[in-house]
């Protein structure tokens, strides 16, 4: 469960964006919409540690992340979260079953090879397990993101506008496939979007307006 | 480089030098070159220090014809250029009674076995350079001779089997056929001058010049205009210090003697062979220097080119020191595979260039095994390596994930 209080976030102690209350339930899944500016990234880096808050309190499975140490924090958000990117960012010399299995080795977690082969097989990649990242479609890279996202089967997956760059058919995979793999593994699941295409697959939306 | 299907350091180094592989093999050819070309010359430097110092044991002056001091040492002590002409044997024998003289070595030669000198000498020449007789004995008569081991394996000689000399110094036809010599003994090859030599009495060396045939008009002049039987060189070692002073002044102040000391000619041709050493030296040192700025360069461009990577590893949960050690993991290893490639090239640059020696004046340099020298440039080459990678490493390990993640 993700629980967000009076909390505002942004850059050199100008918010970007600011939250009053917001609650997404375990197992749910949130959208947050807006517009180009309104701190949507900055609210998904608020939440994975990146950044910290100016003000305020976030909570994920009861823990306040303002009590876990910097030189742990790496830690926990490679154990906690997966994180799915606009960009498709896979490292390219790698294979795609071992871009997901870097998901386990960058958290220090145990490399399951079947765990993996399940996941290429529930996003449709099970042929792709051995192909370069490089030699991929865009809409096929996502769903590995997706996959290596899920690796860790984390408490939440942060997606960041993860259907910008792709067409209509693989939009409606991407959002089925994170929807319901992440319902599925019992993960929440936060997606920031200006896209309307997306909207009604998500349990719970939140509006964003640009802070003036 | 595929460690296991598994992701690990080794794995992600090898998927990063894999992705571009020319930088990789070019930063390893400049590494390897630079060890190999220092390791050549510091090796073969030394070991032609080595035989140098080894052949010069113990023989403070030479005294041959008037000529090049220079030529005189390597005509007569290395045996690897003309003598510069002969002594009367009645001067030597009034210098060598000399009684600052501890031992005083005749040489008289001017004629070859295949290549190899044929040296009239004493016993005294193979006791001083600590030779062995492995096979049969030493000479003892006129036209016996004892041969080094390297001469010996090379013309698979045996006792009793006769050999013929051929005038001049180095290989020709014109061999004195009707004047046999007989192999009475070999020498145990120890590094020393005495493995490519033919040795025999001094008195060979007169018999066999003695009766010129008759339409030998070089050597019937020869007879005529050297009345008296003469010696190439006198190897003398002195009896005290007080020698060094008095000894060369007398034998130049003589009539047809000339001095020279082995020390300081060795020193002036070690000078002058040095200047050429030193320029291949600092050819080496500065392409190690250029290899550790092309490695810090590519790595430099690695680390930006991979920002994306390096970023989405770290918000994945990779530590920063992991990601810090990774790229010092990628120029550690290319520093380890481009100085063991090194030391590899320098034994085979030694080993080429000792054949080559070998080949043209019959030096034999036996070339090392790695030792000490490889783990001092080895260890310079890791430590170029760190240095290089150092900043690259720092830059990677302070990546701004949000300013990184936020421009993709």
């Amino acid at each position: 469960m993700i629980e967000i209080k009076d909390m505002e976030a942004g850059y050199n102690t100008i918010p970007k964006v600011r939250i009053k209350n917001l609650v997404v339930e375990k197992g749910t899944s949130c959208l947050i919409r807006g517009e180009s500016g309104s701190g949507k990234t900055t609210l998904l880096n608020a939440i994975s540690g990146l950044i910290k808050p100016i003000k305020g309190q976030i909570q994920i499975n009861q823990t306040d992340l303002s009590t876990i140490r910097d030189e742990k924090l790496d830690q926990w958000r490679g154990e906690k979260i997966g994180f799915v990117f606009q960009t498709l960012h896979l490292v390219k010399p790698l294979t795609v079953m071992e871009n997901i299995l870097l998901g386990a080795y960058a958290a220090g977690k145990p490399q399951s090879k079947e765990w993996a082969e399940h996941l290429l097989e529930e996003t449709g990649l099970k042929d792709f397990g051995n192909k370069r990242a490089h030699g991929i479609s865009q809409g096929q890279a996502q769903r590995v993101a997706i996959a290596r996202a899920l690796m860790n089967k984390p408490a939440l997956i942060l997606a960041d506008e993860p259907t910008s760059s792709l067409d209509n058919k693989s939009t409606e995979q991407v959002v089925t496939l994170l929807t319901s793999l992440s319902k599925e593994y019992g993960s929440t699941l936060i997606v920031t979007s200006h896209d309307n295409r997306i909207t009604a697959s998500f349990d719970q939306l939140l509006e964003l307006g640009v802070i003036a | 480089m595929n460690c296991n299907h598994q992701i690990s350091l080794c794995r992600l180094l090898g998927a990063n030098i894999s992705y571009k592989p020319l930088s990789a093999v070019f930063n390893i050819l400049l590494l390897s070159v630079g060890a190999a070309v220092i390791l050549t010359i510091l090796h073969l430097n030394s070991l032609i220090d080595s035989r140098f110092s080894r052949d010069l044991q113990g023989i403070d002056l030479v005294v041959s014809g008037k000529g090049s001091p220079l030529q005189m040492i390597l005509a007569n002590v290395f045996h690897l250029d003309s003598p510069t002409g002969n002594i009367p044997i009645s001067e030597a024998r009034e210098l060598e009674k000399n009684p600052l003289i501890k031992l005083s070595i005749p040489l008289a030669y001017g004629d070859n076995y295949n290549g190899h000198r044929i040296v009239g000498t004493t016993p005294d020449y193979i006791t001083h350079y600590k030779g062995k007789i492995f096979q049969g004995r030493i000479f003892s008569s006129p036209m016996e001779v004892v041969i080094g081991g390297d001469v010996a394996q090379k013309f698979h000689l045996k006792i009793g089997e006769e050999i013929v000399g051929a005038h001049g110094l180095v290989n020709s036809d014109d061999r004195h056929t009707d004047q046999p010599y007989i192999v009475v003994g070999i020498i145990e090859s120890n590094g020393s001058v005495l493995d490519r030599l033919v040795l025999t009495p001094v008195e060979s060396v007169w018999h066999v010049h003695e009766h010129p045939d008759e339409d030998d008009s070089e050597e019937t002049a020869y007879k005529q205009t050297h009345p008296e039987e003469e010696l190439t060189a006198l190897l003398i070692s002195y009896k005290s210090p007080l020698a060094a002073a008095q000894l060369p002044r007398l034998v130049n102040n003589s009539g047809s003697m000339q001095a020279a000391s082995p020390a300081f000619e060795v020193a002036r041709l070690t000078k002058l062979m040095g200047t050429g050493q030193d320029i291949l030296s600092a050819f080496g040192y500065l392409l190690l220097a250029f290899s550790g700025l092309s490695l810090f360069i590519a790595l430099y461009n690695a680390v930006q080119d991979r920002e994306y990577d390096i970023a989405l590893m770290r918000v994945m949960g990779l530590s920063k020191s992991k990601i810090f050690g990774l790229i010092l993991s990628e120029t550690l290893f290319l520093g380890v595979v481009g100085a063991v490639i090194g030391v590899f090239l320098s034994q085979l640059f030694i080993r080429l260039t000792a054949g080559w020696i070998y080949v043209e004046k019959g030096l034999v340099l036996s070339a090392p095994l790695p030792g000490i020298l490889e783990i001092y440039v080895v260890s310079a080459i890791l430590l170029i390596s760190l240095v290089a990678g150092l900043i690259p490493a720092l830059m990677a390990r302070q990546t701004d994930i949000v300013k990184t993640l936020a421009r993709m």
